[in-house]
């Protein structure tokens, strides 16, 4: 449970930009440690995107309460959490150096396109992951159909993404179902 | 101008009526917000954020500026592209950032249970009903739709940071460069590592002519106003 702790605490000092960058490192970690499979872990992060919070969080929560219970997830998410108090605090206190942005925007430049490209990773991997579960073909029409429709329901009608789920759920069990 | 208006919002006073859009806020708030009242609103919000943490930025707008007006427009752009900077979940940094301003650690102490707690609350729940009923073959196959669509919403933020994150050549080549990493499993924490280390060498190495485009972009971004720039990344 300690590493449990300290691998999240770890992973709370570095997830800039939301936690969907964290994903591929929480896979790689969850399934090195044997705290879930792969296939648990794609259900994990389904359940995890439903959910309102922030989806480290959840995923956190998740992985805590299958391998320790109660404890497990309060350590997950006492570890993810804790960093960005820190964090938050330490950004109050330089909040007047801060609106120059200076510094920031030179630590952010490197580190954006990594973020991206980390994002854009745990979208293959769950792609991959849906894939592999069922007949490809298959899979990949409705797959890439639910991206055309989310996305233009996201970008063209700046619809709040609860609706995307809902329709992708729906869409699911009547379609694949 | 600035220490003011920190001193103000410490206070919970916010009486500044000049918002970085330009437009004036005759709100005023006469009384600190009690922190029960804090605690509720955030409670209020967590189910909104369902889909991801900046989910929550719309709702929590009209929360926050228009029903209860506790802050300026401006202020809170300000405040969340704080926490969309800050390392941790956006949400709960969104939520402890806004608590500090409205009544200090207390505010923001109430702020994050009020965050954190239903969202824990409602995964647990959420993976019992799944247990509960989850060898339907009508639920897997939803399960699989909704798989579906957070890879879609992934693939949307990717492309609000990415429309950031990549000015130029040099960053789009990093980029590629780091998809390449993971596909051939370098450790993710070392591509951010090393990805800080690249980003300030090279713009060391530029020098003065990267402060003179920083500076430009910086007020272009202004100019577009600070509502935008949380909007990045939804």
């Amino acid at each position: 449970m300690w590493i449990l702790f300290l691998f999240f605490l770890r992973l709370g000092f570095v997830s800039f930009g939301g936690g969907y960058a964290l994903i591929p490192m929480i896979e790689r970690e969850a399934v090195q440690q044997g705290w879930m499979t792969q296939d648990a872990f794609l259900n994990a992060v389904t359940v995890a995107g439903m959910s309102p919070g922030p989806i480290a969080v959840n995923l956190g929560t998740l992985i805590g309460y299958r391998t320790f219970g109660i404890g497990g997830a309060a350590a997950a998410v006492g570890g993810l959490v804790l960093p960005s108090i820190i964090m938050s605090a330490a950004m109050l206190l330089l909040i007047h150096r801060l609106r120059k942005q200076s510094w920031i925007s030179r630590l952010f430049y490197g580190l954006q396109p990594i973020v991206t490209a980390l994002i854009l990773y745990a979208v293959y991997r769950l792609g991959i992951g849906s894939l592999d579960r069922g007949s490809w073909g298959g899979h990949l029409v409705f797959g890439l159909a639910i991206i055309g429709i989310g996305w233009v329901m996201l970008v063209r009608y700046r619809m709040p993404p609860v609706y995307l789920l809902l329709f992708s759920a729906i869409a699911g069990a009547a379609v694949l179902g | 101008m600035n220490s003011a208006r920190i001193q103000g919002a410490k206070r919970g006073i916010y009486a500044d009526g000049k918002d970085r859009a330009g437009s004036t806020t005759s709100n005023k708030v006469h009384s600190p917000p009690t922190f029960a009242s804090i605690m509720w609103s955030f409670l209020k919000l967590a189910p909104s954020s369902f889909g991801g943490g900046y989910a929550i930025f719309p709702a929590l707008e009209k929360e926050m500026t228009e029903r209860r007006r506790w802050l300026g427009s401006g202020e809170l752009a300000e405040t969340l592209s704080l926490a969309a900077a800050a390392p941790g979940g956006v949400a709960v940094n969104a939520s402890l950032l806004i608590g500090y301003r409205l009544r200090g650690f207390g505010g923001a102490a109430a702020a994050g249970i009020g965050a954190i707690v239903p969202t824990i609350a409602i995964v647990l729940a959420l993976f019992f009903l799944y247990r509960l009923i989850g060898d339907t073959p009508k639920l897997r196959a939803a399960m699989e739709g909704s798989a579906w669509g957070i890879v879609a919403l992934i693939l949307f933020t990717a492309w609000r940071i990415g429309r950031a994150a990549i000015r130029d050549k040099f960053t789009a080549g990093l980029m590629l460069a780091a998809l390449a990493c993971l596909l051939g499993r370098v450790p993710p924490l070392y591509l951010i590592a090393s990805g800080v280390l690249i980003g300030v060498g090279a713009i060391w190495m530029k020098g003065r002519s990267y402060r003179d485009s920083e500076s430009v972009q910086e007020e272009n971004g202004s100019s577009n106003g600070d509502g935008s720039c949380y909007m990045y990344y939804i």
